[in-house]
């Protein structure tokens, strides 16, 4: 790990300010940045820690009628535990609850989470460069190289490292907007713009639409009946303490026995935080019959591109999406 | 030389099954006490930093270490430029030597694997070595060739014949058996590269004082260190000392000795400081051994009658290019069952990764994956129940040379096993028993260990309190054995438990052997008895002498109980025997040859550190360990994710000392069993012939909640042939039989027979989609 200044200011504007300034980087629960700065791939020369920064809504959790705001500083532990989280929006206390490890849920936080990078392996240790002469961004994973865990959707012909987290699919299924601070002030964004597909980059490090110092500080979910009707499936090859080959943040809203809101968050499978609006149109106004169900999970593998030792997230992450829409529909509710 | 042993309980004070006395040092290790190598401080150290070269092949043709040296603190750039060129190379393992690879230090540019270290940076603090070493620019002469990633790439060279090194094994007219077979599987099976990764890290911290050496490193075999070191610098073995107190873990990782710790110590005695070198995880994938990638060709055959009658299994395994490793599968392969014609070979090929070498049942994991798959298949061809089929195959007489076992339980061990497991025989149809909507399958396999043993030395003292202490430089890797080396000495000598305590981990102790191949624990024991043996008859000596307490009977006859010693019907109190021996203590040296074995074996082991083995295989008789491992899956249908829901194991291995250090063994094996089938692959890049996910958490081994009920049972069994307390190891027992045991159990649940390790989602997904 490189030398580098460390700063915990105590103010939003101050703490976006500071991070504004080259070479610096923010720094929430730490268990992202300092993996990547002991890998090397991250190597700031300010380090601005926002964990104590005072206003308070960033460590909140509120519900203000048919709207759900998670602050930024929230902890993975404390939002999949939340009473209202739980009762109102499942899918993400579990999505939470599936992710990492106890000891990691206590530290990192909600904002964090969502910027977390690949665990493409090519990634995370630079030292590939030397070997590999690419032309790609170095998170692109390796089309000619180990990508059994790469993705299928998103991707171009050189770009197939997958995007991990489990919490982003619950936001983008439900349509979250993300709440910025920056050094201009604050905007809010739709949380599906937050990450920028590999074949929308305009450079190759621009990995979010982040501009340089803006903090996320909330994410805005509203609730709905497909909220409350939601569920979160995970599949990994241990039972515990395992990144997805393919998940679903599923939410289903009936009306009468046909589809009146169906939400579809797809993770493991594609290289950004991923809605499947495809399947959710194939859906909505239909039966949730079990044929109805299978035509919506091909639809949202409908570009899927798949390289080397990948090609089975395209069967996973279909029966992903079906396990998910069948747990919904046959709930009670 | 054939020896029958009295192993009763009369003749050993020991009863067949004994106490589960928790772990010695298991509370100083839980709650952080315990002092690993890498963990004691030595005044004045200097710490070091590696230099990996990215590439697999080619000649590092310029070092430019200006940058490095700039850094404050750095004192030394160690690389091949100013490397010493008059260091001893020390033999391999593979060659009866006790190094890991013949790649020792930075003898030359030439690069052998993809990590390979090529300078050391050694700096006043770590960080500033990791600063200069990152500061090391390399570069590197492409080689004509693109490095070999894998044995099964297109570009891997040939199969090499190795019946030079380990010789076929060849009985009967396998071909003319298989031909009239009633049911033969003809299948290929493969197996993954895989690292052992002990939570203790490697570490050397080396000190030279007095023109001596003093070696503190996490090793499996601290004479055998010793020895490399000595050979290595040129001095004598008493110069060299190598400590480790405590081991975390070893699995075989820890077994040879590594380029590190020479480096380490050339470091040392060039800064004229002492020197500590510790490496990362990362670094655990290239600076020790792996499980190498192998593939098995088999055809087996069944009669009539449900019994398995011809074997002939063609292995192939990886190794490096500048070193043969061959582990010998197919010799344990061929000696399972009561074969009528078998045929072994072995073959190797050479890729541009690292030596292999030892990994927790070496040549027994793979081979038995094999043979055991291939077996199901038979089961599965000819309709017949899997257990049956290894009753039927089962035969008290080795079928290559016809010998007799020294004692194999295994029929006992399948029914025992069926038993506690519930085995109901197969579903008629694979993939037809369901639960909780999830299919279910069930899967049996034998598991097999042969019975290793070398010469073993051990001290034991008697003090004036009767407090005892055992000394052996040997090593507990975590199987325990602090523990039966002081149950031993407390049985032997008629003192409570309490009054002993065993040392360990410190090569200037009496030398002994590799704490590797299940072999330690056994051999150790036969050398505490035989020193407290000499301990009693010095004390009966002087007992008995003329102004004695038992002045005129026969010291012969005497025998120690309860803290007494008696002759016929007269008694003393030990202690007052004690207090009567000059200076107050007795102190004597025992040791232990296998029956077999050269006498002038521990000379060798002494100098050398040889540890001659005595095998599976004696003039007179097969030695073995046998058990039985029965396994129930679950695969969702729709995830097809696959998950072991429990698991049974029934073992036999001779007398047990502690009850509950075996079972731990052999429940550790079981459940490293699960990662070696359905988790633990290290990936190679095809390109660069490098290990992709070195790292614990991209390299997947089982969690707590992949291993919800593991039961093992321990299968009474009495082996008067092998050592004078009839132990056989079990280190490595409890993996043998898993993962083909798993495999089964997957075809149980779904139909898809899998050949492939691992076995994962994307392959059960693809066989139960076509
Ligand atoms: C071993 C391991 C296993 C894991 N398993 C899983 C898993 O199964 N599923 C899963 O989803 N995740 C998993 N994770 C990832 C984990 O959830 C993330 O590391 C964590 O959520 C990041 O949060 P943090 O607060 O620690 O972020 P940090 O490490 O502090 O920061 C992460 C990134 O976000 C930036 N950042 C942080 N906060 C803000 C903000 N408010 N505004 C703008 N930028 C910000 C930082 O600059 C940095 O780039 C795992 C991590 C580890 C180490």
């Amino acid at each position: 790990m490189d030398p580098f200044f460390y700063e915990r200011p105590t103010e939003l504007t101050r703490a976006a300010a500071r991070a504004a300034e080259p070479g610096a980087m923010i720094y929430a629960g730490g268990t992202t940045m300092l993996d990547l700065m002991k890998h090397k791939v991250y190597a700031p020369e300010r380090v601005i820690d926002i964990t104590r920064l005072r206003e308070p809504g960033l460590r909140e959790i509120r519900r203000d009628g048919d709207l759900l705001v998670l602050g930024a500083l929230v902890t993975m532990h404390q939002a999949a535990e939340d009473a209202t989280v739980k009762a109102e929006a499942p899918a993400i206390s579990e999505s939470l609850w599936l992710a990492a490890t106890q000891q990691l849920r206590h530290m990192a936080t909600l904002g964090g989470n969502v910027l977390q990078r690949t665990r493409d392996p090519y990634f995370r240790d630079p030292s590939w460069q030397a070997v590999l002469t690419r032309n790609d961004p170095r998170d692109s994973g390796e089309p000619e190289g180990a990508n059994r865990l790469g993705a299928v959707l998103g991707t171009t012909e050189t770009f197939l490292a997958s995007y991990p987290g489990d919490f982003a699919q619950s936001l983008a299924a439900f349509g979250a907007t993300v709440e910025i601070t920056g050094p201009d002030g604050a905007r809010s964004l739709p949380f599906t713009d937050l990450h920028v597909l590999p074949a929308d980059r305009e450079a190759p490090d621009q990995v979010t639409r982040l501009a340089p110092g803006e903090i996320i500080t909330a994410f805005r979910v509203d609730l709905s009946p497909a909220t409350r009707r939601s569920t979160y499936i995970k599949v990994r090859d241990r039972s515990s303490y395992a990144f997805a080959n393919a998940s679903c943040a599923a939410g289903l809203a009936m009306e009468g026995e046909t589809v009146a809101d169906v939400r579809l968050g797809l993770g493991g499978v594609a290289t950004v935080p991923w809605r499947a609006t495809a399947a959710e149109e194939v859906l909505r106004g239909e039966r949730p019959t079990d044929d109805a169900i299978k035509a919506a999970a091909e639809a949202a593998f409908a570009d899927a591109r798949t390289f080397h030792h990948n090609a089975f997230k395209v069967p996973l992450g279909q029966n992903t999406i079906r396990r998910a829409l069948t747990v919904l529909r046959d709930m009670e509710g | 030389m054939t020896r029958t042993y009295d192993i009763s309980e009369a003749a050993t004070g020991l009863p067949m099954i004994g106490a589960p006395e928790p772990r010695y040092d298991g509370r100083m290790k839980v709650t952080g006490q315990a002092v690993y190598a890498a963990d004691a401080p030595v005044s004045g150290t200097l710490h070091a930093a590696l230099v990996l070269a990215p590439q697999a092949r080619g000649t590092v043709s310029a070092i430019d270490a200006a940058a490095a040296e700039a850094v404050p603190g750095v004192r030394l750039v160690l690389s091949h430029l100013n490397y010493p060129s008059d260091l001893e190379a020390v033999p391999t393992f593979a060659t009866g030597g006790t190094t890991q690879a013949s790649w020792q230090g930075f003898e030359s540019p030439e690069l052998h694997f993809a990590q390979q270290p090529v300078a050391l940076v050694v700096a006043d603090t770590i960080q500033n070595a990791r600063e200069g070493a990152k500061l090391v620019s390399l570069t590197v002469a492409d080689p004509a060739e693109a490095p070999v990633a894998s044995i099964f790439a297109e570009a891997a060279p040939e199969a090499r014949d190795i019946s030079d090194v380990i010789p076929n094994v060849v009985a009967g007219d396998v071909d003319a058996a298989l031909s009239s077979a009633a049911h033969v599987v003809e299948a290929r099976y493969t197996t993954p590269f895989q690292h052992h990764n002990p939570i203790e890290l490697y570490a050397t911290t080396a000190e030279w004082r007095d023109g001596g050496l003093i070696v503190q490193c996490p090793s499996q075999w601290m004479t055998g260190t010793r020895a490399a070191l000595a050979t290595k610098f040129g001095l004598a073995v008493e110069r060299v000392r190598v400590i480790a107190a405590v081991t975390g873990g070893g699995f075989g990782s820890k077994a040879t000795v590594m380029a590190h710790t020479f480096l380490a110590a050339q470091a040392a005695r060039m800064v004229g400081r002492p020197v500590k070198l510790y490496l990362s995880r990362h670094d655990m994938w290239t600076a020790g051994s792996h499980r190498p990638e192998s593939s098995h060709d088999l055809r087996v055959g069944m009669d009539a009658e449900g019994r398995l009658t011809a074997l002939d299994h063609a292995q192939v395994q990886q190794t490096s290019r500048m070193d043969d490793v061959p582990l010998p599968g197919t010799e344990m392969t061929t000696r399972m069952y009561g074969w009528n014609a078998v045929r072994g070979t072995n073959a190797l090929v050479s890729t541009d990764t690292n030596t292999p070498g030892f990994m927790r049942s070496p040549a027994e994991v793979p081979a038995f994956f094999a043979l055991e798959s291939a077996i199901d298949e038979l089961c599965v061809a000819s309709g017949r129940d899997p257990v049956e089929v290894r009753l039927a195959s089962d035969s008290m007489t080795e079928p290559v040379e016809g010998l007799p076992w020294t004692s194999r339980s295994l029929a006992e061990c399948l029914r025992r096993g069926a038993e506690v497991f519930g085995w109901e025989g197969r579903s008629e149809r694979p993939g037809t028993r369901t639960r909780d909507g999830l299919l279910i399958g069930h899967g049996v396999a034998s598991a097999m260990y042969p019975i290793y043993a070398s010469a073993a030395v051990v001290d034991v003292r008697l003090g004036s309190d009767l407090s005892v202490r055992v000394s052996a430089g040997a090593q507990d890797i975590g199987g325990g054995t602090y523990n039966v080396l002081t149950q031993m000495a407390a049985a032997t000598l008629g003192v409570p438990l309490a009054n002993v305590t065993a040392e360990l981990g410190d090569s200037d102790l009496a030398p002994n052997g590799v704490a590797g191949g299940s072999r330690q624990t056994a051999s150790l024991t036969g050398a505490v008895k035989d020193a407290c043996e000499k301990v009693i008859a010095e004390l009966a000596q002087v007992a008995t002498k003329e102004d004695g307490p038992l002045a005129g009977a026969d010291p012969a006859s005497a025998t120690v109980a309860d803290g007494k010693m008696s002759i016929g019907d007269r008694s003393v109190p030990l202690q007052e025997v004690v207090a009567l021996v000059p200076f107050g203590v007795v102190k004597m040296r025992g040791s232990w040859i296998p029956a077999s074995a050269d006498p002038k074996s521990i000379m060798d082991l002494y100098r050398r550190g040889a540890t001659s083995l005595i095998g599976f295989t004696t003039d007179t008789h097969a030695r073995s360990s046998f058990g039985a491992n029965f396994v129930e899956v679950s695969v969702d249908p729709v995830t097809f994710e696959i998950r072991v829901p429990r698991m049974v194991g029934a073992f036999a291995a001779g007398r047990i000392l502690n009850e509950m250090t075996t079972r731990s063994q052999l429940m550790g094996g079981m459940i490293w069993g699960v990662g070696s089938a359905l988790h633990e692959q290290t990936e190679v890049d095809p390109r660069a012939a490098r290990f992709v996910n070195a790292d614990l958490g991209e390299y997947f081994v089982p969690v707590n909640a992949d291993v919800p009920e593991v039961a093992v049972e321990i299968v009474p069994e009495e082996d008067p042939h092998i050592n004078p307390l009839g132990m056989k190891g079990v280190g490595e027992l409890g993996i043998t039989g898993m993962a083909a045991a798993i495999a089964n159990a997957v075809y149980d649940a779904t139909g898809v027979r899998l050949r492939d390790l691992p076995i994962r989602m994307e392959h059960v997904l693809q066989g139960m989609q076509t």
